[in-house]
């Protein structure tokens, strides 16, 4: 019985060590959207990872976690402090934050297109396919950029499920940015069963931070903002990526 | 004594597909200049995974099959990433996105292999290596 004891004793203290040593003093949220942000072979990889990483660092904050999240998730993370910034926020109507949290940016621009059947012939754009149904990630950012153009809008859970329901011929297009879903259909064998026109709406994506970051720090992070953004670092990255992502894409054919 | 013969069938069914699913041999072939190298297994998962990028002091060009191939599938099996491609379409990624490698070329068809072997030191898999320098075979 007291060895039971014992062992149980070891058991909380080694769980409690355990739990200390993964207190971060800041936590980041990111939207699991890839190529932007993604666990891939066991790293998290992305321009959006790349660019809060650097940031971070930029601002002398080297405790800090990265956590992906799905865009609403995450931004229900941070309205409920649980998470002190989120990376990409994009500004819509119908996701306003509280005034007290600082957005900087813009950091990088998001561009929707809409994936159809190869086979699909008829027109492709918003305006044509206002009266067919359309799928959109759930709360995500082509859920806010369709719903002024009144679609009838099928939700998925996630961007390979929006894809499948495409295939399957559930709905008539996929809404989702043109690189992840250029990504998540050429990882997932999708590719040549698909194809994709840009619809010309653009997001700008924003860092966001919480009001449980102390004013110094916030500040910090600002200041290495502007400095990345005179050394025209945001828009070098976004170039060497979109060079990467290419190449990636044309292995995968 | 149907219904029996039944299940015995479709074990027997079952064994077969298994032993033909297995069986797939898979041959690692080189450009000309590379032919007779003889190479480890462990070099040649390297290689495959484009962890050794020179041979002969000069750079690989990794030559794999069709992602939408059953070679593939054995490929990624022999190098440890699963019977899953995506898998192997994850490690790829990983290289191109952190920095660490290039990719493949691929090749839909012994044609187009043969095309890149006619370069210098391209390293290939096929199934087919008819006319082709083998260097080392995959049993998976």
């Amino acid at each position: 019985m007291l060895f039971i004891r014992s062992i149980f004793r070891h058991v909380v203290v080694c769980k409690l060590l355990f739990a200390s040593s993964c207190i971060f003093a800041v936590t980041v949220g990111t939207y699991n959207l890839p190529p932007f942000s993604m666990h891939e072979d066991g790293e998290n990889l992305g321009m959006v990872t790349e660019a809060m990483t650097t940031l971070l660092s930029r601002s002398n904050v080297q405790d800090y976690q990265i956590i992906d999240y799905p865009l609403a998730r995450g931004l229900a993370e941070l309205r409920a402090g649980r998470i002190d910034i989120f990376y990409p926020y994009v500004v819509t109507v119908d996701n306003e934050i509280p005034k007290t949290y600082t957005l900087i940016g813009p950091i990088a621009k998001y561009h929707m297109a809409l994936f159809v059947r190869k086979d699909y012939h008829k027109e492709v754009s918003i305006l044509a396919m206002q009266n067919s149904i359309v799928s959109a990630e759930r709360g995500g950012i082509e859920h806010s950029l369709l719903q002024p153009h009144a679609h009838h809008i099928e939700e998925a859970t996630q961007t390979i499920s929006c894809l499948r329901m495409v295939l399957a011929e559930r709905v008539a297009a996929c809404a989702i940015g043109t690189l992840p879903g250029q990504y998540v259909a050429a990882i997932n064998n999708l590719a040549s069963h698909l194809r994709h026109v840009e619809t010309g709406d653009t997001a700008n994506m924003y860092v966001v931070i919480g009001d449980s970051l102390p004013k110094e720090m916030v500040e910090k992070i600002k200041a290495a903002y502007a400095d990345l953004k005179r050394d025209d670092y945001f828009a070098k990255q976004q170039n060497t990526y979109e060079t990467k992502f290419q190449l990636f894409i044309k292995s995968m054919s | 004594m149907i219904l029996y013969f039944k299940r015995y069938l479709w074990f027997v069914l079952l064994c077969c597909s298994f032993s033909v699913a297995h069986a797939a041999e898979l041959y690692v072939v080189v450009s000309n200049n590379l032919r007779g190298t003889s190479f480890t297994q462990g070099e040649i998962k390297h290689i495959l995974l484009g962890e050794i990028t020179s041979v002969k002091n000069a750079r690989v060009k990794l030559i794999y099959p069709s992602y939408s191939s059953q070679a593939i599938v054995t490929l990624s099996m022999f190098v440890g990433k699963g019977s899953n491609v995506r898998d192997l379409k994850s490690y790829w990624s990983k290289m191109i996105f952190t920095g660490r490698g290039n990719p493949p070329e691929t090749a839909d068809t012994d044609a187009e292999l043969k095309k890149f072997l006619a370069e210098d030191n391209a390293i290939g898999v096929t199934t087919n290596p008819a006319g082709m320098n083998v260097v080392y075979t995959i049993n998976i």
